[in-house]
């Protein structure tokens, strides 16, 4: 679990990096050397889809998903909690399905590729079935920890 | 019909605390599988939301707040704004807010402009016998020029969603950014005088003013780069927002040399963490927005936008009205995703100009993070500052005047918005 998660970071963290330097190397060797790096936009975009499946098991973990709990908070104990276990069950079996569902897409394209970088389609479409399977699992540490605890989660609104 | 259940569900499933992204996708989801559509659209959905370059800049924006904070860039535009607007009536109110135009012009984000110079705003101002309450209050107002003032995260949002061009909406922002600031300065002024607040006893001499300005200079480059590179068409909003982050990374590591490891690697996380939240709604509302096209829910509201009136000015009033109400419940991000796509086309239609609704939508919506239940810059400067939030509230009231007299003015003044993009695309 802990490798799992320091490797998410490392990519996560690659990821981010590749985003701000894909566009700024763009400029320059487009400015100085007149040299457009074809393929950049597309490799940019590739590193955000990335970053945004990758890390967002790590979000889950932490909480960091945004929520309005302030309904849920005047339920009492024991409903509240039967709704926790819910939601992260439902949260398991959607983010599941989001893996089932890219991986099908794949198997039914894995010939095609990418317009400029001519990327194979099971890289491009990849990081939605890791996310996904990713994302479910860490739904399913959270509906155990929450059953575990046998109370419900303190009232914790997340926004951005 | 169909929509509109998917819709209702949304919201059900989203007041009863679902995450968002749940809250979206399992009625998209359920949508899909009983109409029995090929699950590839959902994959292809969402993942193609995200092959967009202009949501590229949500990161790395995200990224120049973070930094500024971990570096402490934050502290040498407050210095400097004290200097500069200290003596105002309202003294460190005024510099408060000035500070929060400055950082605005390197972040767009409301909660990096109130957790990092916030925080160093707020203590300054209970230190000098500021009410605690009242500096609070100051902070999260001022704090909703970020997201007006290029650049900003909520605008390229919107542009991404309505096709609406990212750079004229940046653009648009300035003027707004600039008349938000001077009302909540004017309303300053007027509650300092009948509060008697301190203030600087005179004015800095211009040593004075250089000696505070110098250090804060690189920092106050970063948004002459930023706009000036978008007026002058050098870049992209993408590639602006990398310039950017490459210009603070230098001047935080060469010239404040307060940027650390340690501290690059916790505003790399703070920004992964917040990027991906925002960024996987964004790829779920995508599925979300095609199944309300699917079922012409965007046309049906039009209608009946349509049917009332046919009057832009009375249908902009409308979705003031509508707007707000939103931004008391939903989150900025969400609201963007599900409400902005659906709005735009009647609005349009009618003859708005899409970057002036687009200006209009987000200062709603930035209105809603000061309102509650759902104003969550209200939660964090509580948070922040240690005081209850309906003593927040308290003290907030009188600046709901400017924030609404300002939106009234960039609604019925579309030239606020408009001029600055028409001047430089024509």
């Amino acid at each position: 679990m802990t490798a799992i998660l320091l490797i998410l970071r490392v990519v996560a963290c690659a990821m981010l990096a590749g985003l701000i330097l894909t566009p700024f190397a763009q400029i320059i060797m487009r400015g100085a050397f007149d040299i457009p790096m074809a393929g950049a936009e597309e490799m940019a975009r590739y590193m955000l889809i990335c970053l945004t499946f990758l890390a967002a098991a790590l979000v889950s973990l932490d909480g960091g998903q945004i929520k309005m709990e302030e309904m849920q908070a005047l339920l009492p104990e024991r409903p509240r909690w039967v709704l926790q276990l819910f939601i992260e069950l439902s949260g398991v079996v959607l983010f599941a399905f989001l893996a089932y569902a890219a991986t099908a897409t794949i198997g039914r394209n894995i010939s095609s590729t990418t317009a400029t970088l001519e990327m194979p389609f099971l890289l491009f479409m990849g990081p939605l079935a890791v996310g996904g399977a990713l994302l479910a699992f860490a739904n399913v540490v959270l509906l155990l920890r929450t059953w575990q605890r046998g109370r419900p989660d303190d009232k914790q609104t997340t926004l951005t | 019909m169909n929509g509109f259940i998917v819709v209702f569900a949304f919201v059900g499933l989203f007041t009863l605390g679902f995450p968002v992204v749940l809250a979206l996708a399992i009625p998209c989801i359920i949508y899909v599988l009983a109409s029995g559509l090929p699950v590839d659209l959902v994959a292809q959905r969402t993942l193609y939301a995200l092959d967009s370059f202009p949501l590229v800049a949500v990161p790395v924006f995200l990224f120049v707040g973070s930094v500024m904070n971990s570096a402490g860039i934050s502290k040498h535009i407050y210095r400097f704004a004290d200097t500069a607007v200290g003596r105002l009536p309202g003294g460190l109110a005024q510099v408060n807010i000035f500070g929060s135009l400055v950082f605005a012009g390197m972040s767009g984000s409301a909660l990096a402009d109130i957790g990092g110079i916030g925080r160093i705003e707020i203590d300054a101002m209970k230190e000098k016998g500021y009410n605690k309450a009242f500096a609070a209050a100051v902070t999260s107002a001022s704090a909703i020029v970020g997201p007006i003032f290029p650049p900003s995260i909520p605008l390229i949002i919107y542009g991404t969603v309505t096709g609406v061009s990212v750079l004229q909406l940046l653009l648009g922002g300035i003027l707004p950014g600039l008349l938000c600031v001077a009302s909540l300065m004017l309303m300053t002024a007027w509650l300092a005088k009948r509060r008697n607040y301190p203030r600087a006893a005179r004015w800095p001499t211009r040593r004075e003013l250089w000696r505070d300005m110098a250090p804060a200079l690189p920092a106050l480059f970063a948004p002459i780069i930023l706009i000036g590179g978008m007026l002058l068409g050098f870049f992209t909003p993408t590639e602006i927002a990398s310039v950017t982050v490459v210009y603070t990374l230098l001047i935080s590591s060469l010239f404040y040399r307060d940027l650390t490891w340690a501290g690059l690697y916790s505003a790399s996380m703070e920004t992964i963490r917040a990027s991906s939240a925002i960024l996987l709604i964004v790829a779920l509302a995508a599925l979300f927005g095609w199944i309300l096209s699917v079922e012409q829910v965007p046309q049906i509201l039009t209608d009946w936008m349509l049917s009332i009136s046919k009057n832009p000015y009375v249908l902009l009033m409308l979705v003031n009205i509508l707007l707000i109400v939103v931004g008391m419940f939903l989150d900025s991000t969400t609201a963007i995703l599900v409400i902005a796509p659906i709005l735009a086309k009647p609005l349009v239609m009618a003859g708005v100009d899409p970057v002036h609704l687009g200006m209009v939508v987000i200062f709603n919506l930035m209105i809603g993070l000061l309102t509650p239940p759902m104003g969550l810059a209200l939660y964090l400067v509580s948070d922040i500052a240690g005081v209850k939030m309906k003593d927040v509230l308290k003290e907030m009231l009188p600046f709901y005047v400017p924030l609404l007299a300002t939106l009234l003015l960039i609604t019925y003044v579309p030239w606020i918005t408009t001029f600055i993009p028409r001047l430089v695309f024509g």
